[in-house]
């Protein structure tokens, strides 16, 4: 009895109001879209730099005069390090291979090269690529070290760009958001003020305030969470039909846009959650201040 | 049923509309208030209610003390306390049947006992024959007894009248009258705002006069006015 009053009361409210309902509705979705995009694009960036971080290492070169000993040493030290994962040691003969095999195509550029051209090197796998710059500098200065050369660079130039544009889209969100809550509360205040006769007389005869709430904080919540799923649904209609189209076309972008089942209901169950959490907001600054109960 | 207690009552700017009234109104009494427009009548129907709340003094009703009652707890108060206005507040875009049925539906009571009760009460009030019609279809006088049916079908200890048959011919009011007689009869403490003179002298019944905010006659079977 209570649920159908409830309900019939609030599909009429948001019928009385379509049209700032539709408002409402749309801010809310496009506000969550852009908060979805920026989990998204995070989402992105993490299995890029994921792939690319398992193959950043740093490479040691030796100097030709090194000492056999001061090699063992520098070796040792450095396979102690608390960072370090693992130390290979490559000869120059085996630069030499490796050089060989990288360039097969053209044999015009190692066969100018002397076999012992190339230098000998540590090659330091890390437990994470955020020490590499601290591992480096420590080896730099050691005995017999000739250079020492990582390519962490691009990562972190990477993950700067995204914590801007993570920063930017938020703030946009939150912008939005905070509009979709108003949007709302308007929503609500206009069916208020419709029922303000209703409502009078329901506070004659003794509804309780929950009772003469409820409808309208529902209705913010229906509004809110329409949106939600629109959202949630743009989402997931994107990855199922660009993501992976865009995947398949080009090969080298895969693993950046191939997230599993569990990642896309995260982002879509976090939708939900701060769509609900916005309806409640803007359901609850328009009974508090409209309805006056 | 109703006790004031050095009730006072001062709205802001500093108007005086009720002072030091003592009051005591009994289970089953029928009660008028009269007075000139603005003497504090309807302020002390909606001190009642709790729409307002006093300045000073105490103001007791059906056992609780406002005072103290809880914001919460006004809707279960007001369950207890009918009111009937001068202007009906019926609502338009429903029918005489789903006006009365709104009362109760919105207190949370069943679907069985709104189809029980609200033909009864509509059968007292003597509009069964009229549940479907909507308040415009209806004479003042059948709209005044839709209004009372709406705040009787919960059968509250109390019933306010501000004023009931302020919009209505002698005739018709007579009617009105007889019906919150006939209410008063069933135990019901009928309190009734008016400056109807024929009202009140044709019924009398305890007569309680208002002058600017303050008791100057409580009479038991009084009329409306000494010497007038």
């Amino acid at each position: 009895m209570k649920i159908r009053y409830f309900l019939s009361e609030t599909v009429n409210n948001l019928r009385r109001n379509a049209l700032m309902a539709v408002a409402a509705t749309s801010t809310v979705a496009i506000s969550l879209l852009l908060l979805g995009g920026v989990e998204i694009l995070g989402m992105v960036v993490g299995n890029v730099t994921n792939s690319w971080e398992a193959k950043v290492e740093i490479s040691t070169f030796l100097r030709d005069d090194a000492s056999s000993g001061e090699i063992q040493a520098l070796e040792t030290e450095v396979a102690q390090m608390p960072e370090v994962k693992d130390v290979t040691y490559v000869s120059k003969a085996q630069a030499y291979e490796e050089f060989k095999e990288t360039y097969a195509d053209t044999p015009q550029l190692y066969e100018a090269l002397s076999p012992d051209s190339l230098p000998a090197s540590l090659r330091i796998a890390l437990t994470d690529a955020q020490y590499t710059q601290e591992v480096a500098a420590r080896i730099q200065g050691a005995a017999g070290v000739d250079e020492v050369r990582f390519g962490g660079e691009i990562i972190r130039r990477l993950l700067q760009v995204n914590t801007l544009l993570r920063t930017v889209t938020l703030v946009l969100s939150v912008i939005l958001m905070v509009a979709s809550a108003a949007l709302i509360a308007n929503t609500i205040r206009l069916g208020i003020y419709a029922r303000r006769e209703e409502i009078g007389i329901m506070k004659l005869v003794g509804a309780t305030n929950w009772f003469i709430r409820i409808p309208f904080m529902l209705e913010g919540l229906v509004a809110a969470l329409l949106g939600a799923l629109l959202a949630a649904g743009i989402v997931w209609f994107a990855d199922a039909l660009l993501f992976t189209r865009l995947a398949q076309a080009v090969p080298f972008l895969a693993p950046a846009f191939n997230f599993s089942n569990r990642e896309l209901m995260t982002v879509v169950a976090a939708l939900v959650a701060v769509g609900t959490g916005v309806g409640l907001v803007g359901s609850g600054m328009a009974t508090r201040r409209f309805l006056q109960v | 049923m109703i006790e004031a207690i050095s009730l006072e009552k001062d709205y802001r700017m500093g108007s005086r509309a009720l002072h030091d009234v003592s009051i005591e109104l009994t289970k089953g009494e029928f009660v008028f208030i009269v007075g000139p427009s603005g003497s504090g009548k309807s302020t002390f129907l909606k001190l009642i209610t709790k729409e307002e709340e006093p300045t000073g003094g105490e103001l007791h009703v059906a056992g609780k003390n406002l005072a103290t009652l809880p914001r919460w707890r006004v809707p279960f108060l007001r369950r207890n306390v009918g009111c009937v206005f001068q202007d009906f507040k019926l609502l338009p875009n429903k029918t005489v049947f789903e006006n009365v049925a709104f009362a109760l539906q919105v207190i949370g009571k069943n679907r069985s006992i709104i189809a029980r009760q609200v033909p009864q009460i509509l059968e007292l009030v003597g509009l069964g024959e009229k549940l479907s019609r909507y308040p415009d279809e209806l004479s003042g006088g059948e709209q005044q007894r839709v209004s009372i049916a709406r705040a009787f079908v919960n059968r509250p200890l109390i019933l306010l009248a501000d004023e009931p048959t302020g919009n209505l011919d002698p005739a018709t009011s007579i009617g009105i009258m007889r019906l919150l007689d006939r209410i008063n009869r069933t135990g019901t403490t009928v309190v009734m705002a008016t400056h109807d003179h024929a009202v009140v002298d044709s019924m009398r019944r305890r007569v309680i006069e208002l002058e600017d905010g303050c008791v100057v006659r409580d009479q038991t079977h009084g009329i409306y006015g000494v010497g007038t």
